[in-house]
Order: structure tokens, then sequence, then C-alpha cells
């Protein structure tokens, strides 16, 4: 026991020291922001030892960074950091304390045990040979990882809460900085209203101890959709948000095979801005491509196997191809990204309904049951989405609430469209089943805080719900 | 204007509160987590759990060097043994090639639950339910960390996912053994 509350804190305070370093100061983002750098090192560490066929050093060097950029930092800075140190350090205890002291665990799935199962053979440094088939892929890379640094034999249980509430700190960053102007009574009254719709369905409730990588998806994936909405609001990516978003697409990438996919369309807006620098472009669309394809490599996955490539000609194809938004001559199409993407999807998935009715009429029905009818255990939760929505700023909409709804349509249309693929790529597109275990039921864990994100700013920002005609002043 | 004169913020107020009270009062939901649990091994979690794809976890998790025959293919006349986890667990061998072995008529279910076992479920076809009940037996007695399984098949019995859902309507599935082989010598004789 007291081995996870060790680990657990060095990966907290060691990933918000060098997130210190690296400019990212601010109270509640030093939580996710320290929670992707470890992510990343742990990542790149490992697939670079098992290049090398020395997995066994990947786990002491982790460390050593961690700790090495605790003591810098520590030496170097001031009362700033010591905050975030004690937020993180109340957070990881009361983590590891919920599962290892009050026994608290996540609703058994079937997953969660092949996720546990690949979490053994990192933990023995065993052969990554074994996971070149379709199971293992589908249960991602970046989330066993983490969980293989418990103790010998065992999993890293304070971890999946401990992402849960470097979610909720991502949440509250992203709200604070896009209400900055609003009324704070609105903010917090609509948080509450919010917190009390959330709080009181079974999913949201589920994802704290599930043992799966969607709540580090959904991480990766606010990141990358808060700062876009930040970023497009104020007309500039700062090099904190840069980076920020370079760290939720990696993140995202490595932690969820549809991931890449669904992050893209989150970064859509920001990279189709016509003020983003092209380097910008290029760093948030390669922390995608090379993360994916760094999985794939080291997992021996068929489908690079399925190219007959050399991984590493791959991984130079794919990086290569990913960098092709950026050339100039794109430019025509990367400023109308947004729009496209949305009537490409909206295409994809009606004609999907028209061509595959028969097939689709049980999932259809599955999605709705899972949604809105309580099967999902969902409860109502979508219907008071679907609503906030409606009910938000539509007449004098701001760039923020504007991009952030883009994001929205994007990744519901999105996670319908890679549901279909996974079963289409079989020949067999499907919507899924009823029950809270289908994977798209639980694929909305990736993307429920992004909704509730647009859904406050919408309603925060509508001055009729309000009773006031001006534009409200903090 | 008055915020507390806004339809708006009325309705968005009663909405909020009406989904947090159908969600909590209404609509049936289960936990959303468990609580007392003692278990972070691994390798027990699967165990306990009785996962469709444990078996080579929880052979391995008793004996030290296991090899596995008459698998046969699970979309024919076999059932599933999963490649990766005989990877990570180090299963020693396993030969598909040759189908169950039928023993019914031969030996019952009941006779081989007299011996030390592990009750299951594994993937299968050739019958409406995709999943068949499997059973590990092998002989407590016997103290040897190196064994060979083999498989056999058995009359069908109840399906043991109807014992998880109560609801379920109850069937008869295919049902099929993973033996010890010390055990099938003794009790069929050869291999």
């Amino acid at each position: 026991m007291l081995t996870e509350y060790a680990v657990l804190l060095l990966i907290s305070l060691g990933g918000i020291a060098i997130a210190w370093q690296l400019g990212i100061r601010n109270l509640w983002l030093s939580i996710p922001g320290g929670m992707m750098i470890a992510v990343v090192l742990r990542d790149v560490l490992f697939s670079t030892m098992n290049m090398v066929n020395q997995r066994w050093i990947s786990g002491f060097a982790f460390f050593g960074i961690l700790a090495l950029g605790l003591v810098v930092s520590a030496w170097q800075a001031g009362r700033g950091l010591y905050k975030n140190m004690i937020l993180g350090t109340v957070i990881s205890l009361l983590a590891t304390t919920s599962t290892r002291v009050i026994g608290l665990q996540g609703t058994p799935h079937p997953d969660s045990l092949w996720i546990l199962s690949l979490t053994r053979l990192f933990d023995l440094n065993g052969n990554i040979g074994f996971l070149n088939g379709h199971t293992a892929i589908k249960r991602g890379f970046s989330y066993p990882l983490l969980l293989s640094l418990g103790p010998s034999g065992q999993y890293l249980s304070g971890l999946t809460p401990y992402i849960y509430a470097a979610l909720g700190c991502l949440v509250i960053w992203v709200v604070r900085q896009l209400t900055r102007d609003e009324a704070r009574k609105r903010v917090i009254w609509v948080s509450g209203l919010l917190i009390l719709a959330t709080f009181s369905t079974v999913m949201p409730l589920r994802a704290i101890f599930y043992i799966n990588g969607h709540t580090l998806t959904a991480v990766g994936m606010l990141a990358a959709a808060g700062v876009a909405a930040i970023a497009v609001r104020d007309f500039e990516l700062t090099r904190e948000h840069l980076l920020i978003v370079c760290l939720g697409v990696f993140t995202a990438s490595t932690s969820r095979i549809e991931g890449i996919a669904l992050v893209a369309l989150a970064v859509l807006p920001l990279i189709s801005q016509r003020w983003i620098r092209r380097s910008a472009i290029l760093w948030i669309i390669g922390s995608g491509t090379f993360g994916l394809c760094m999985w794939l490599a080291t997992y021996h996955s068929y489908i690079i196997n399925a190219t007959d490539l050399p991984w590493y000609v791959f991984m130079a194809i794919v990086v290569a191809a990913g960098c092709l938004p950026a050339l100039k001559i794109f430019d025509w199409l990367r400023f109308r990204l947004v729009p496209v993407a949305l009537i490409s999807m909206t295409v994809l998935f009606i004609a999907a309904e028209v061509v595959f009715h028969n097939a689709l009429r049980k999932g259809n029905q599955a999605l709705a049951d899972n949604l809105f009818y309580g099967s999902g255990r969902w409860g109502i939760f979508f219907g008071a989405i679907v609503l906030g929505i409606v009910l938000g700023n539509w007449k004098r909409m701001t760039p923020e609430h504007k991009t952030l709804l883009a994001i929205t349509t994007s990744l519901i249309l999105g996670s319908l469209i890679t549901k279909m693929l996974d079963g289409g790529q079989f020949g067999h597109p499907t919507l899924g089943r009823t029950g809270w275990s289908d994977s798209l039921n639980r694929m909305w864990l990736q993307s429920f805080a992004i909704f509730l994100v647009t859904v406050l700013v919408g309603l925060v920002q509508n001055n009729k719900i309000w009773g006031a005609e001006e534009i409200s002043k903090g | 204007m008055n915020t507390l004169k806004s339809w708006r913020f009325w309705l968005i107020n009663l909405v909020m509160v009406s989904v947090a009270f159908v969600n909590l009062f209404v609509l049936s939901h289960s936990a959303p987590f468990m609580g007392h649990n003692k278990t972070y091994n691994i390798n027990r979690i699967i165990e306990h759990a009785h996962w469709v794809e444990g078996a080579p976890v929880v052979l391995t998790n008793h004996f030290s060097t296991v090899h596995v025959t008459n698998i046969g293919d699970r979309f024919k006349n076999g059932f599933g043994f999963e490649d990766e986890l005989i990877g990570i667990f180090k299963v020693k061998s396993v030969d598909r090639t040759e189908d169950p072995i039928d023993l019914q008529g031969k030996a019952t279910l009941k006779e081989l639950l007299h011996y030390r076992h592990y009750a299951t479920t594994a993937h299968c076809s050739g019958q409406t339910s995709k999943y068949c009940n499997l059973y590990l037996i092998w002989d407590g007695g016997n103290s040897a960390p190196y064994r060979t399984f083999i498989g056999v098949q058995v009359e069908d019995s109840m399906s043991l996912k109807n014992q998880e859902d109560p609801g379920a309507k109850a069937r008869m599935v295919k049902t099929f053994v993973l033996l010890d082989s010390n055990l099938y010598r003794n009790l069929i004789g050869g291999k």
C-alpha cells in the first residue's frame, strides 16, 4: 500500500514540477498538465527502451526524470509551485486512499480484465510481440502502461480516480478561462445546476473507478478542445496553450484507438484558423501521428504488418502525411476544414443509415435506449445537454461558443462513425447494443466533459436567461 | 429586466432539477462502483472474475508449466483460448490441431466435478449461444507443478452465463472440460 502512495505521489508531483518548468503554472491546469507529461514520458521511454529490448530500464528512467524534475523545480520555484504541489498531494493521497483503504473499485467488465492483462505483461517486462492481435490494440497504450507502475503483480489502483480528478481540474481551468469576462454568479449558478445533473447520473460516477482508458482520453480531448476555443476567441495560441494542446493530442491518440480521430475533430477549429503559425500546426498534428505510430510500432501492430513496411518507414509516411495541412498549397482547404468535416460526416452518416438501414435498425434503437431511456446508465443526462444547448446563446454567438458547438457536433458525429467503422471493417456496421457496457455508450465518457463546457458557456452567455439585455460584466 | 422574471431562467432550473430527480429516484440504476475490495493482484482479480477469456490465466495461476491440447477451432468444434493471454501469462504450449475429445457417454460432468475444479465459460460456435461452459479440472492431490490439460467435451449442461444473469432464459449449452492428463489417463485411459 505504501508503495502505491509513493508511486502516485511521485507521478503527481514530478508531473506538476516538470509542467512548472515548461511554463504550465496555473493551479488547476497543473494537475492535468502534469498527468499528460507523465503520459508522454512513460510512453516515449518505454517505446525507446523496447526497441533495444531493455524495457526494465524504462520504469527507472521514468521515476528518475520525475524525481529530477521535482528536485530542480523545488529548488528554483517560489510559493506558486507549492500551491500546485499541495493540490497534487491531496488528490493523489485521496485517490490512493479511496482504492487501497476504503476499497472502492470499478464495475467489473471484460475490457477492464483485458487492460489488466496488458498491465501484467508490462509489469513482467514480457514480450510485447504478443500484442500484435486485434484485441490488444483496442485496449490502449498509455493507460495500461501507467497502471503497470503499481506494486509487483498488482496495478496502480489509485491512478484511475486520479485521472478523473485531473479531468475535473481541467474542466475548472477551461471554464474559468472561457468565462473570465462573465458575471461570476452566473457561472456559479449554471455550474451548480450542471454538477447536479451530472453527478445524479450513473455513468459519470462510474468513470471514477472504472478501469479503462476513456477518462484519460477525455483529459486529452478536453485539453485540445478547451485550448482550441480559448485560442479562437483570443486570436492567439500562446506557448503554454500550444504545449497543452500538443500534450492533449498525444494523450488522446495513445490512450484509445479512436482517440486520434476524435481529438483531430477537436483541434480542427484551431488548425483551420488563418492566423495560426504553420509550425504550430506541425507540432499539433505531429503529436498525434507520432504518438499513434509509436504505439503501433511498440505493439508490433497488425496494422503496420499489413503494409509490409518497416515500422520506421510507416511512421515516417504517417507523420509526413500529417504535415500536409500545414502546406500553403492546402490553405484553401484548411480554412474550410470545419464545415467540410461536418458536411462530410453528416453525408457519410446518412448514407450509412440508408444503405445499411436493416443492419443499423437494432443499433439505432439501442442508441436511443442507452442515451434517452436509461439503459446506458446515462439517465436523462443527454436530455439536459440537448436542452442546455438549445437554450444557449444562439443569436449573438461568441467565437468560443461557436467553436465549442462545432466541436460538440463533430464529436457526436465522429463517435457514431467510428463505432460504425469498428464493426464496418468486418462488413457489419453497427451502432452498438443496449446496455452500459456497449463501446459507443462508453465512448460518450470521452466527450461528456466537452458537452458540459459547451452548455455552460452557452447558458452563461445568453443574457435572456439572466434577464439582462446588456453583455454581462464580471 | 430581472433574472427572476425570465422564463428561460426558471425553465433551465426546473429541467436540471428534474433531471437529477428522475436520475436518482425514477429510473432504475445500478451502483456506479463497488466497495470492500481487497484484491489488487492482477492474476487473482482475473481468477475471481470468472472471465470468459480467463482460462489460460487460471491455469498458470495454479501451475508453473502448462501444456494444453485438443482445443480445436472455436469457430468449428472447439472453444476459445485466447492467443494473446497464452503469451502474456506464459502457457508453455497450446495444440489446436485436434478437436476436443468427445467423452459424451463415457464420463459425466458430475463424476469429473469430484476433483478440484474451476467453472467458467468460453467462446464457441455451433449453437444459439456464443458461450459454452468450460471447466478446468485437475487432481488436487497431485503436487506436480507441471501439467498437461486435454480438451474434452461432455454432455451439454445448464449455461453458467444464466447464473450470472438470473433474468435470462435458462438454456443448455455445449460443455467443455480442460482435464488434467493424469486424471484423463486414470479415468478414461490412453493419451
